[in-house]
């Protein structure tokens, strides 16, 4: 058992710890581990309890049992968090009903424990919420500049960006992890920092290791960081990427690059929130929002055994899908016209727009390398001419030819990997050829499983199969993926 | 010779009963609840409190086992969820994963009777174990 600091909270007005769990001698064993650390904490067994004693007391930390005996855990928070947003509650779940404990998250929870846990695990998640409260700096009035600071990098206004800009501003005051996928190009690390600004941790570090781009032998120092003389060529003690994070952020690009061995001790590190650099004996703890991203399809890697399943549903909290440049609409003439601006300006030319026929031909185009090819496009056009508009001569014979080729835009995005059909189900068998049967089996269950809201005998009784066969089935998975997680 | 050769091998049989008697009890204790997990949770600073916690628990699984005797099929899935949780927390493996194959059997309106005999059985000897357990700290 650990033991944690005093700035884990408890020593002011209004930091009663509302536990709401309806097994009376769970509250005696989380409230006593609690008070042991001296932490003052008020007990209630229902929901309705629970509510009023919230009103009374207005805690700034809850830990909320899913399942009540008068009411869900998820109501309960809902009414809690409409009248007090800034409330960090943690919930608190039976091992079986993660489904619902991510649905929680995604509702504005900041944080989830799975029973059973020990109480280095229970002080962790207290003493994060209240770091994060401190982060918070009591300005309930900061909101609306931070996060529009936040987005400032971003350009765009379509649709589906405007979904981007509001699941960032949720997603910011809450600790939960952000999954980002999308192809590349698409802003996967703008969106990471945009995070990041609009969190309460904007003053602290926002750190970006790309997971992809570092050998594997040097990336667990890389990220844990390591001791002198813990390997040949550790001539100094060297702080890795999560410790170097600690009050900020920590963004892992591309995750599904990551080694196996680590992705287990990555896991290690997000359910008891230490790290043991290389080399050394005792863990430490830090105190770090992920945020990950992959231009993958993250369920296909767990899916091919080379990305761990528990990682998988520990990391995909909060999920934020990049719009491929090509389902952007008009974005794509609002972002060429700002770029081109910035550019003509550095390279000392006067071009201040596009041509109609080059604004055709821009939306036309599929932009299989998203914003990022986009800029190397007009590079190369401010680099090599000069006039007050783009014409269509001015652009690159690669992409002159591209567009020719160019199906019309709705036949693009259906073609594109992340339009968000399953791609089985664009592709029909044809997705399954190579895989084995029991490839095949996993991935129709776990389909099911997944149009289901995770309901195991919902999926079964789709599936017509008992329950306890996908137990079975899910919990071999588990322990293979385990075992060539650790191979 | 052949005769304190009977005789002693009869003591050493008596000898060896006795201890496996005792081991076959221990065995049977640890593959009912996971010791490490159980000490821990008890190892509270207050003897008081520690005879309060196995009093609580104990009173919460026969809280549950008596509701699992008259409940609808909606209750017990309730109280199996209940169940769950707490074995999952006192060590009490084997219990634990016994509720979740109840609590999924009542959901899915399957007939349960059988699984909350078992169930029932089960939640006897693990209070029996932790009975035993809050007499030790008593007596220490």
């Amino acid at each position: 058992m650990t033991s944690t600091s005093p700035e884990a909270g408890g020593d002011e007005p209004g930091d009663t710890i509302l536990l709401i769990e309806d097994t009376p001698s769970l509250q005696m064993v989380y409230a006593s581990a609690l008070r042991r650390h001296g932490k003052t904490v008020e007990v209630c067994g229902t929901a309705a309890d629970g509510l009023a004693a919230f009103a009374r007391l207005t805690p700034r930390v809850v830990l909320l049992d899913l399942m009540l005996p008068d009411g869900t855990g998820l109501e309960v928070m809902q009414e809690m968090l409409a009248g007090k947003p800034h409330t960090r509650v943690i919930v608190i779940t039976a091992n079986g009903s993660i489904n619902k404990a991510v649905e929680m998250m995604r509702a504005g929870a900041h944080e989830f424990l799975v029973k059973p846990f020990d109480e280095a695990r229970l002080l962790a998640a207290i003493e994060n919420a209240f770091r994060a409260l401190s982060h918070r700096g009591g300005s309930d009035g900061r909101g609306h500049a931070t996060t529009a600071r936040a987005m400032a990098p971003f350009i765009g206004t379509s649709p589906a960006m405007q979904t981007i800009y509001a699941k960032i501003r949720s997603v910011s005051r809450s600790m939960a992890t952000v999954f980002i996928t999308g192809e590349s190009g698409t802003g996967k690390e703008l969106c990471a920092e945009a995070v990041h600004q609009a969190s309460p941790r904007a003053r602290g570090p926002f750190i970006a290791l790309n997971c992809g781009a570092i050998p594997v032998d040097l990336l667990e120092s890389e990220v844990f960081g390591h001791l002198r003389g813990s390997f040949t060529g550790a001539i100094n003690d060297k702080q890795g990427a999560a410790a170097a994070a600690s009050g900020g952020t920590l963004f892992l690009d591309e995750i599904c690059e990551m080694d196996l061995n680590l992705q287990t001790k990555l896991l290690r590190f997000l359910q008891t929130s230490t790290i043991t650099p290389v080399g050394a004996t005792k863990p430490r703890k830090v105190d770090v929002r992920i945020v990950c991203a992959t231009n993958r399809n993250p369920l296909d890697e767990v899916r091919l055994g080379r990305f761990r399943e528990d990682l998988y549903y520990r990391l995909h909290v909060v999920p934020i899908a990049m719009p491929p440049l090509r389902e952007r609409g008009e974005d794509v003439i609002e972002i060429a016209q700002a770029l081109l601006v910035e550019m003509a300006r550095e390279e000392g030319r006067a071009f201040d727009g596009l041509e109609g026929d080059v604004k055709q031909l821009f939306r036309r185009l599929s932009w299989p390398g998203n914003v990022r090819q986009l800029i190397n496009v007009l590079r190369n056009v401010v680099v090599m001419n000069d006039g007050a508009q783009v014409t269509r001569a001015m652009l690159p014979p690669d992409l002159l030819a591209e567009a020719d080729k160019a199906p019309a835009p709705d036949t693009a995005s259906n073609s594109a990997p992340w339009s968000g059909a399953a791609p089985e189900a664009a592709d029909g068998l044809g997705a399954l050829a190579g895989r084995t049967l029991a490839q095949i089996e996993r991935m129709v269950i776990e389909d099911t499983l997944r149009r289901q809201g995770g309901s195991v005998p919902k999926a079964a009784r789709e599936l017509d199969v008992s329950a306890s066969t996908i137990y079975r089935k899910l919990d071999a998975w588990a322990r293979s993926d385990a075992e060539n997680g650790q191979a | 010779m052949d005769r304190i050769s009977v005789e002693h091998s009869q003591h050493k049989g008596t000898l060896q009963s006795d201890n496996s008697d005792k081991l076959n009890g221990a065995k049977a204790d640890s593959a009912l609840i996971d010791a490490q997990v159980l000490d821990s949770l008890l190892s509270l600073p207050d003897a008081a409190l520690q005879a309060s916690l196995c009093t609580q628990i104990i009173a919460d699984l026969r809280r549950i086992q008596q509701a699992l005797a008259v409940g609808q099929l909606e209750d017990v899935a309730h109280f199996a969820h209940e169940l769950k949780g707490l074995t999952a927390t006192i060590g009490a493996n084997p219990l634990a994963e016994l509720s979740v194959q109840l609590q999924l059997a009542a959901e899915m309106g399957q007939a349960c009777d059988a699984l909350v005999a078992v169930t029932r059985g089960q939640i006897d000897a693990v209070c029996t174990i932790i009975e035993g357990r809050a007499r030790r700290t008593g007596s220490e």
